[in-house]
């Protein structure tokens, strides 16, 4: 026989395991606008174009570049009862900057209503930086995350450290604040499921910063459309990084070949031309063997499913065993 | 105190065949792997030289490189491993072809006619019977589905590839001089058109025109195989 039953108990185990990928995106990659792409606000778009659009996608090139490809969405918003809403100009994206807060309140926090509490405070404006699904993968790695900021003249840090063991879970997933240099107070926060980055205006930057042309951040804030707030942003991240992580659901089958099985072959060279086998005719060595390169993973009706190879051919004789570990990961 | 040999357990990562992805993708539950078998595709064991030390008769056998897996299932594993218990074997069973070639004609072969095969378990050696655990009880024959099927059987699955397998039963109640079973089938062409001809064949050749192919019968108890080569002539009106 050529088959052997897999023992479902014994001969076939499910792991789970996860790859981890080092991003660093430094600021020469966002901070201008050629690797941006800027989006129409769908709403809006015959009042004028320059209302802007409810986010910013930054690419590694040229956003028209076939080449290119999208690492993050950024965005700004407030919530309802935040101090800024108010119809200053008409330009000021009111009703976007809303939508946007509430829309990711009610993923992350499972309440539209609901705001964000960064150091112990409700923080009811915040930038929300978003990881492309395909940077990401199938979350951000806890404890790993670092952002450089620039403020006016200096540079703070803020990261995640310690997060692997101190994360949060809600119904949005796990998150873990953000703190100046891992271990000061919270400017914002980090949800590891869903690949966001959230940072608290007032927190992360003074308001009087610079920010986008002439104006301070506070005045941004006041009267800029989401797209002039993002602008900032960009220009005041140094530098993003973090691990991704890629989920392994894996199932391990044990195949062993006892010592009197498979070791003969149906290779058509196994035998010479008078059907001899070639490893014991005429030879001192008077067992069988054979070699072993592919193994094979059948269904009931023989149907060839999953196939491996080992790097090396692998004897097989009677005065041996051996087991194969094959892992199909999905 | 000196460590364990550990070279008997191996960790592979193994790929999924194209027919495993389409079952997968079927989601209904006919992705089940439940067996295995080992194959030895690449080694060619007339490298085994017998006028060498013991140490270093299979050298050159272990020294063969390894393909990369094939994601076609009908080439991913063409030889198996077969278990006798017997290890001091020197003849091994064959798989005998009757006839050892088949021509088919387009015309009179496809709806009726065809021609009849007989698959047989024999052993080389004279008044040597086959080993009970290697006598086959069922075969799979594959074939391309595009040009031949078997008459009054369907095929178990088709690949995306078109090689169409059917499992066969021994036929009952014969019994080989080795005490090994027999697969009687017979084949027939499909309808084909004068294109087949021209893509397969060429459309400048001269008529009537030949396509080759291949049937594999494959014990499934024994693992043996027997190829038998097919020529299909196409019916060309002058």
């Amino acid at each position: 026989m050529s088959f052997k039953a897999f023992d479902l108990a014994n001969d076939v185990a499910s792991l789970v395991s996860s790859i981890n990928e080092v991003v660093s995106i430094s600021s020469s990659i966002y901070s201008n606008d050629s690797n941006t792409k800027f989006f129409t606000n769908i709403a809006s778009a015959s009042a004028g174009s320059d209302l802007g659009g409810y986010w910013q996608t930054t690419f590694d090139a040229s956003p028209t570049s076939s080449l290119s490809t999208a690492l993050l969405d950024m965005t700004y918003g407030y919530a309802t009862g935040s101090a800024f809403n108010l119809l200053i100009t008409s330009t000021s994206s009111q009703n976007e900057k809303i939508k946007i807060y509430r829309q990711f309140a009610s993923v992350l926090l499972g309440d539209p209503d609901s705001t964000f509490t960064i150091n112990s405070t409700s923080q009811t404006e915040c930038f929300f930086i978003s990881i492309k699904r395909s940077l990401q993968k199938d979350e951000i790695k806890k404890g790993a995350t670092l952002l450089i900021l620039n403020q006016n003249s200096s540079q703070v840090s803020a990261s995640d450290e310690g997060a692997s063991v101190q994360f949060k879970q809600t119904v949005g997933g796990d998150y873990a604040p953000l703190k100046y240099n891992g271990t000061g107070s919270e400017i914002g926060q980090i949800w590891y499921n869903a690949g966001v980055i959230i940072l608290s205006d007032n927190l992360a930057y003074p308001a009087s910063v610079t920010w986008s042309g002439t104006k301070t951040l506070l005045e941004s804030q006041s009267s800029s459309s989401i797209n002039q707030n993002v602008d900032g942003l960009r220009r005041h991240i140094e530098k993003i990084n973090f691990h991704n992580q890629t989920n392994l659901y894996s199932t391990v089958f044990f195949c062993r070949a006892g010592n009197s099985e498979f070791n003969y072959s149906s290779n058509p060279s196994f035998v010479d031309s008078n059907k001899r086998i070639r490893v014991t005719s005429g030879s001192n060595i008077l067992t069988t063997r054979s070699y072993i390169t592919t193994v094979g993973l059948y269904d009931a009706n023989d149907n060839l499913l999953a196939c491996a190879k080992v790097n090396k051919p692998i004897t097989k004789s009677p005065d041996n065993e051996a087991i194969f570990r094959i892992r199909l990961d999905y | 105190m000196g460590f364990i040999d550990n070279s008997g357990e191996l960790f592979i990562d193994a790929v999924l065949t194209d027919e495993g992805r389409e079952r997968l993708a079927r989601n209904d539950g006919s992705f089940s792997v439940v067996r295995f078998r080992f194959g030895d595709d690449e080694i060619d064991y007339r490298f085994w030289n017998e006028l060498t030390g013991s140490d270093s008769k299979d050298r050159k056998i272990l020294d063969t490189p390894i393909y990369e897996a094939f994601t076609n299932e009908t080439v991913a594993l063409r030889y198996p491993l077969v278990t006798i218990r017997n290890s001091r074997l020197q003849f091994l069973p064959v798989m005998i072809a009757k006839p050892t070639a088949i021509t088919l004609k387009e015309q009179t072969d496809s709806v009726g006619g065809g021609v009849d095969v007989t698959v047989s378990q024999e052993i080389a050696r004279a008044q040597t019977i086959l080993p009970a655990e290697i006598i086959d009880v069922n075969y799979s024959v594959e074939m391309d589905n595009d040009l031949v099927f078997i008459a009054g059987e369907l095929p178990v699955s088709v690949t995306p590839f078109g090689t169409g397998r059917y499992v066969l039963p021994a036929a009952p109640g014969r019994q080989t001089s080795a005490g090994g079973t027999e697969c009687k089938f017979s084949v027939r062409v499909q309808t084909l058109t004068v294109e087949t001809f021209d893509v397969l064949v060429g459309a400048t050749v001269v008529k009537p025109r030949t396509i080759t192919t291949t049937i594999v019968v494959t014990g499934q108890q024994s693992g043996m195989v027997a190829r038998i080569p097919v020529s299909i002539v196409e019916f060309a009106v002058s």
